[in-house]
């Protein structure tokens, strides 16, 4: 639709709302800098829902001030679309679909890594993809990131290659270096895509012939699909539009001579063109040279095979305005993304039937699993919501999520299940009213009256009951929908002063507002007193930081410089039993420890081995993936801290009379040892306590929590403190592209910030070096502004979280190493004494 | 006087018992049985016990803590004891009434010297020849006190009928309310030379404002000390020496001290290390803190509080955090003599219930981590005691399993008033109380002013109604909603258990502050919605230690954990086994049968 048509009407997006097999929810992403905005721009002014007036500014969806002037994504945006298809493209669409008219809701999402929280939250409310990936710079760290969430969830992705015009004019490609190039990147994506193969949600992988990949600029306003060329040329050829896509893509060759379309490149001796350069390049690489060349004839001439009008001023135009114009006219960027998203994506009603089991936590064949499942508007109400928008009244949110089933409409009274929720408990469950509901377009919000299943939409009223996300129900037996997991954690913090000490309390507000703000920050008041903000890195920290200051409290602050955080673990098996008894004597655990094996770690992290499960099948899991022993894996008695962290206590007793009844306490000590370490204080990770033995009075008020809990976490310390502790530090994984020439710079900073090179690749037909590292987290900072001095500004890293590592150079025991030191730094931070404790403060003798 | 320190040594261990269970709550008497965990009862031989239980031996070795260090004045002359514990001044003073019943109050450390103590003023008081036995005046030693040593114990005095007490030791002076007391503080040695130079060197400039002051034990060295710094060759010009006062709300507490506006302008100079309340107490309160270090006799060493003090305010901030998100709260009674400790657990129990919260009164006598620990129901308790021990539980507490804070900074976390505000850190709850009673007489002003026209007042007091009436409608069937937990950084919906319960009761103009809390006031309130049937109730009360029972703890009773674990097994068939007496049960209804088969098989 042309920005001089009328714009719709609430009502009309109402009635578009109700087909929901005409709706295609999706997201943009990728890599940063590879141009999402951009393009979603191009889609805005085309097809934008609401007034292209107020649209038609760049960066549409960069709605905040400091997205406009850095350039960068910061939040995710959502923004609806409008689109028709005509007869022939729709009976070609693969799902059922309801007349020509569909509705697009599209969320554009940040590219830098540290806001990929951002991400996952747009990817929860949407089925389908829309991958965008630099023609030049290729499939990058974040790509792949996001590709792997987007796969995690059952997302179907689509692809576009950005910024075809640099390759062109900056570049300046042959067709078939070109169209190696495509193909390379195409074929990376689908490595990724292969390896995070998921059998529900079928093969995914692109395919230019299939209509799946498109190729553009965003910049200027261009897009094309292999189906749309082989729609033009399918008429012209008298032959099938599906045939005619798949030859033009791959090795198929059109020899003129005999008229035939051959595999093998030469014939007689000559080479013969590619199909893909002779039928589509070759047109777009002739503009390109008549325009770029200022070759008026040849253009005009051109321009009329092509069927391109101009108007009154724009042939006046000359080189790059020009071209932009032509390319436009010829290959609209909205027409050819439009026709993939619609064809391609996935409307809920089919990705519903396939993501169900993933969203719900409870049974798909319950009364609110088949709602989600069939996308049913009269189903019990499931509304997820991802994420909270600040509004113009400050300290309020609108909450931003999808209705998956049922109809969410203002007034109706809903179960508010926060992500602590557990059906038929009471805990983090509210009943309130909806406010109202609104349609959320970039800045602009509408209220709407309803809004059915399988739409995304904003509510007011919810907000004071939910920090980030939860589920919104009518139904009393639901459970709850699966909390997002993160790619990114918060493993960078500051402490945070108010500068004059009457404005505690609105940083204290301003603090629960901003963890409001952001689906992946944290913030806390530290044990010490101090107020922490922790957040995924340093430029995620810094706009947090920011808003914080000037938005959410409004106060100067005092920030202390960026530290970690760590995690206090084990590395071998206790040297003996740890043993410690109550204060009165009467009762004695024997504990040992030993480190948990870092993939199961990483799968409880990860939720694939949750506190939640039934305790059979994660047994199941732990016996048949982590060769565990099937016993040991159903007597996990809890996960730590806070009931979900990567630590397991194990119970491995032989028929202890009242174990059971110290079961609580022994856990409330756990919960409570792992919270705090006995080296520094810091949460422990990835250590498995087995209680061996216990000794209990036999009357039951001499075994109550007072004398348990303290002993369970006294014995826990000890089995800790003899099992070789140490102190896990977070490390990045760096992705950093780098000309040749540059690249001695990148290893000096590397080597002296403890980081190591694992990967070196070099873009084909590029001078460029992919260069992939780790880095401690600790090391981190300033790294961006170090490498860019040290390789005259050449060098872009991108750091994302990646594992945990142990802290090298020696035990944390002894105060003369790297890592004493860095745990009496801990400790002085904290006050605790300087010299981590003996075990044998916790340790009792027999 | 031989037949006489018997009746002494026999109230050695002068401990009240079950007294405390008066303060107990209905609801929590019944889920904790065992109240009185000061007392390690030898309850008799264990009956057989299971292989892993253990040793019956062991109930009988003593506790292995280190016992406390000991100052023994075993070595001194009796001129030199008679000092250290002032004899004369305390016969003195005995003499000056005509007290019969003397309880002599030691601290743990100083328990050695009790019979010496004993022997020397009962010869003082009772010279052999002029004694008959109506004219006897009798002593009784208090040891092991119900609550911290540094506070005049005197419910232990009440056991004895004793109609004065002697404190020895370090007191914290807060007010008695039944009791007269005489204070003997057993001064510590202090090396004169040494302190002066370390005083010198801290404050080279003669002419600064200086406030000299010492811990009660020390307090003796002042004068001597003072005039020795005012006179040649020192001349200090400045110099403020407190003096002992009975005032735990002063600026500097139990010591007189310069005005409050002048004190900005002080420097503190105390001997020795001040005790942690007055490290949170003193830097908001004058220009800087010094002390110095007398724990090793050959130097002494001058240090500033400030770095540690400001490390100790933030770990308290950080403990009063977690306050903020709390549900359950203990109040932790430390105290039973201190003047205003009922006030103010009634109005702590008033302010909890206001802020939705619940409270639960628990005294356990002197309060460890083990006791405390008993309740994992509560989230964070406060603890009600003298200033000294305001910080009931230790400044840092890191040994405790939910935080210990002081009623002040409860009120801080509950919103009450601001950490920051009033100039620092408070810990004497006089305080607190005096603002309470200021609001009360505000509020109660208006009231007298309209209460001349009752039809007026009573038109007001509908219309109060009927907003709360409406604000009651939205809270039934909507929820609060939930407060963000700083310890956590997430939104927990656990922090005010009473809010819906309680808006029906506090809309009333409850001046009693049990009112909610007697079952045929709310319980009419409560059963009128459905939400509120599902609420775990204790006699006809919501009880969200109950509920936390019911819904934290996996451990439900005998059987409970058969119940999870052998869900997968079928359990035996219930089969109706014998009934009836012992001499012969019936069997399935066949008595006759069952007996004879009995019989047979013998």
């Amino acid at each position: 639709m042309n920005s001089d048509e009328p714009f719709f009407t609430v009502e009309e997006i109402r009635g578009l709302m109700d087909v929901a097999t005409n709706i295609r929810n999706m997201s943009v992403i990728a890599h940063v800098d590879h141009g999402k905005s951009t393009l979603t721009d191009s889609l805005v002014q085309r097809a934008g829902i609401i007034s292209a007036a107020k649209a038609g500014e760049a960066r549409f969806t960069d709605t905040r001030q400091d997205e406009q002037d850095r350039g960068i994504t910061i939040k995710s945006t959502a923004i609806s679309l409008y689109a028709t298809l005509p007869d022939e493209d729709v009976k070609d669409i693969k799902q059922i679909t309801k007349g020509n008219n569909f509705l697009v809701n599209l969320i554009d999402s940040p590219g830098h890594v540290d806001f990929s929280s951002e991400v996952t939250a747009a990817l929860r409310v949407t089925d389908g993809a829309l991958v965008v990936v630099d023609c030049v710079s290729g499939v990058c760290v974040q790509t792949e990131t996001v590709l792997r969430q987007a796969i995690g969830e059952r997302i179907k992705p689509v692809v576009i290659i950005n910024k075809v015009d640099r390759a062109l004019l900056e570049l300046q490609v042959t067709k078939e270096d070109l169209y190696q190039t495509f193909a390379r990147t195409v074929e990376s994506v689908n490595v990724i895509i292969a390896t995070y193969f998921d059998a529900s949600l079928g093969d995914v992988q692109v395919y230019p012939y299939q209509g799946t990949v498109a190729f553009g600029s965003g910049l200027h306003g261009w897009a094309f699909t292999v189906r749309q060329f082989a729609g033009r040329y399918a008429k012209k050829f008298g032959v099938d539009k599906m045939k005619m896509m798949e030859r033009l893509w791959g090795d198929n060759f059109f020899n003129p001579k005999t008229k035939k379309w051959t595999k093998t490149e030469s014939y007689e001796g000559k080479n013969l063109e590619r199909a893909f350069n002779q039928f589509i390049l070759d047109p777009i690489f002739r503009i390109f040279a008549a325009i770029m060349n200022f070759k008026k004839e040849e253009t005009t001439t051109l321009l009329e095979k092509l069927e391109i009008v101009l108007k009154g001023d724009e042939k006046d135009l000359e080189g790059k305005a020009l071209l932009k114009v032509v390319m436009r006219k010829f290959l609209p960027a909205a027409d050819a993304l439009l026709e993939m998203i619609v064809m391609h994506l996935p409307s809920p009603v089919t990705a519903q039937k396939y993501r169900a089991e993933t969203l719900y936590e409870g049974p798909v064949d319950d009364e609110c699993g088949v709602g989600i499942r069939d996308c049913d508007p009269k189903g019990p109400l499931m509304l997820y919501v991802s994420k909270m928008v600040p509004t113009s009244d400050k300290g309020r949110f609108y909450a931003f999520g999808r209705v998956f089933s049922g109809t969410a409409r203002s007034g109706l009274k809903v179960r508010i299940q926060g992500p602590n929720y557990v059906p038929g408990k009471k805990d983090d469950l509210f009943i309130k009213a909806i406010q109202r509901t609104i349609l959320m377009m970039g800045r602009f919000i509408e209220p709407i009256e309803d809004v059915p299943a399988g739409n995304i939409l904003g509510l007011v009223g919810v907000d004071q009951f939910l920090l980030k996300s939860g589920t919104l129900t009518t139904s009393e037996t639901a459970h709850n929908m699966k909390v997002m997991k993160f790619s990114v954690s918060p493993v960078v913090q500051v402490a945070v002063e108010v500068k004059n000490a009457n404005d505690l309390p609105k940083l204290v507000e301003g603090l629960k507002r901003l963890s409001k703000s952001d689906p992946c920050v944290l913030t806390f008041i530290s044990e010490s007193g101090e107020h922490i903000v922790a957040g995924a890195g340093e430029l995620h920290l810094e706009i947090c930081l920011k808003d914080l200051e000037e938005d959410h409290a409004g106060i100067p602050l005092k920030i202390s410089p960026p530290v970690v955080s760590y995690r206090e673990t084990v590395g071998a098996k206790s040297s003996m039993t740890a043993l410690s008894k109550s204060p009165n004597k009467h009762n004695r655990l024997y504990v040992t420890a030993e480190p948990l094996d870092e993939e199961v770690s990483t799968a409880i992290e990860s939720g694939k081995i949750s506190p939640r499960d039934d305790f059979k099948a994660r047994a199941r899991i732990l016996a048949d993936e982590f060769g565990w022993d099937v016993t040991d894996a159903r007597k996990i008695w809890c996960f730590g801290p806070d009931g979900n962290g990567a630590n397991l206590l194990i119970d491995q007793t032989k028929a202890v009379q009242y174990l059971n009844e110290i079961k609580d306490s022994v856990v409330s000590g756990f919960q409570w040892a792992t919270r705090e370490g006995p080296v520094a204080e810091e949460p422990m990770r990835s250590i498995r306590f087995n209680i061996l033995d216990v000794t209990l009075h036999a009357d039951a008020i001499h075994r109550g929590g007072g004398q348990i809990i303290p002993t369970a976490r006294r014995v826990l310390y000890a089995s800790t403190l003899l099992a070789d502790p140490g102190l896990l530090e977070p490390v990045y994984l760096v992705e950093i592209q780098v000309p040749e020439q540059a690249m001695g710079g990148i290893y000096g900073v590397l080597t002296r910030r403890r980081g190591h090179v694992f990967e070196e690749a070099q873009r084909p037909g590029t001078p460029l070096f992919n260069i992939k590292a780790y880095l401690p987290v600790n090391e981190s900072f300033g790294f961006t502004a170090d490498l860019r001095s040290n390789t005259g500004g050449q060098a872009f890293p991108q750091s994302v979280f990646d594992h945990w590592q142990i802290l090298p150079g020696g035990s944390v025991l002894d105060a003369t190493t790297k890592p004493g030191q860095i745990v009496n730094g801990l400790r002085q931070r904290k006050g605790l004494k300087d010299a981590v404790p003996d075990y044998t403060n916790y340790y009792d003798k027999l | 006087m031989h037949h006489q320190p018997i009746e002494g040594q026999s109230k050695l261990l002068a401990t009240p018992l079950p007294r405390h269970h008066e303060h107990c709550t209905a609801s929590n008497k019944g889920l904790h049985g065992h109240r009185y965990n000061k007392m390690i009862s030898p309850d008799g031989p264990p009956a057989a016990a299971p292989v892993l239980s253990t040793d019956s031996s062991d109930l009988f070795s003593p506790a292995a803590a280190a016992p406390p260090p000991q100052i023994s004045h075993k070595h001194l002359s009796d001129e030199a004891f008679s000092d250290i514990y002032e004899i004369a001044r305390t016969v003195k003073e005995l003499n000056s009434a005509p007290y019969r019943r003397i309880a002599l109050q030691f601290p743990d450390s100083l328990l050695t010297d009790s019979s010496r103590v004993y022997g020397l003023l009962d010869a003082a008081l009772n010279p052999s020849n002029t004694t008959t036995d109506e004219t006897k005046r009798h002593l009784f030693i208090l040891a092991d006190t119900s609550f911290a040593a540094c506070c005049v114990d005197e419910i232990a005095a009440q056991h004895a009928s004793a109609d004065v007490l002697v404190h020895y030791g370090r007191a914290c002076l807060s007010p008695t309310t039944r009791l007269s007391v005489i204070y003997v503080f057993t001064s510590q040695p202090l090396d004169i030379p040494s302190t002066i130079t370390a005083f010198t060197s801290r404050y080279p400039d003669k002419n600064e404002k200086i406030i000299l002051t010492a811990d009660v034990t020390y307090h003796s060295h002042l004068s001597t000390l003072t005039t020795t710094l005012r006179e040649a060759p020192y001349n200090y010009t400045n110099l403020f020496t407190t003096s002992i006062q009975h005032n735990p709300a002063a600026p500097i507490p139990n010591r007189t001290s310069p005005s409050k506006t002048e004190l900005k302008d002080y420097q503190l100079f105390h001997i020795p290390e001040p005790l942690p309340a007055l490290q949170l107490l003193l830097p908001s309160r004058l220009a800087a803190v010094d002390y110095v270090d007398v724990s090793n006799p050959t130097t002494y060493r001058v240090s500033s509080i400030s770095t540690t003090s400001s490390r100790l305010l933030r770990r308290r901030y950080g403990l009063l955090s977690q306050a903020r998100s709390a549900g359950i709260i203990g109040i932790l009674v430390n105290t039973l003599n201190v003047k205003h400790y009922l006030p103010l657990v009634a109005l702590l129990t008033k302010q909890i219930r206001e802020a939705g919260r619940k409270s639960y009164t628990v005294v356990v006598g002197k309060v460890n981590v083990e006791k405390v620990a008993n309740f994992a129901e509560v989230e964070v308790w406060v603890g009600v005691g003298c200033w000294e021990q305001g910080v009931v539980g230790g400044v840092e507490g890191r040994e405790w399993f939910r935080p210990v804070i002081t009623p002040w900074e409860l009120q801080v976390a509950l919103g009450g008033r601001e950490w920051g505000d009033e100039g620092g850190w408070v810990a004497d709850f006089g305080v607190l109380l005096k603002e309470e009673e200021k609001e009360k007489e505000k509020a109660e002003k208006p009231v007298e002013t309209t209460s001349s026209t009752n039809d007026t007042s009573d038109a007001q007091d509908r219309g109060n109604n009927d907003d709360k009436i409406s604000d009651n409608e939205d809270s039934d069937s909507e929820s609060e909603p939930p407060v963000y937990d700083f310890r956590l950084g997430r939104y927990v919906s656990t922090s005010t258990p009473l809010r819906a319960h309680t808006k029906s009761s506090t809309a009333k103009p409850s001046s009693n502050p049990t009112a909610s809390e007697t079952p045929s006031s709310s319980t009419t309130a409560l059963t009128t919605t459905a939400r509120s049937s599902e609420l775990a109730k204790t006699g006809g009360v919501f009880s969200p230690a109950a509920r936390f029972l019911h819904e934290k703890r996996t451990w439900t009773g005998l059987g409970s954990d058969y119940a999870a674990e052998g869900a997968e097994e079928e359990g035996a068939v219930v089969e109706e086994g014998r009934k009836g007496i012992a001499r012969g049960y019936e069997i399935g209804g066949e008595g006759e049968v069952g007996l004879a088969g009995r019989g047979e098989g013998r």
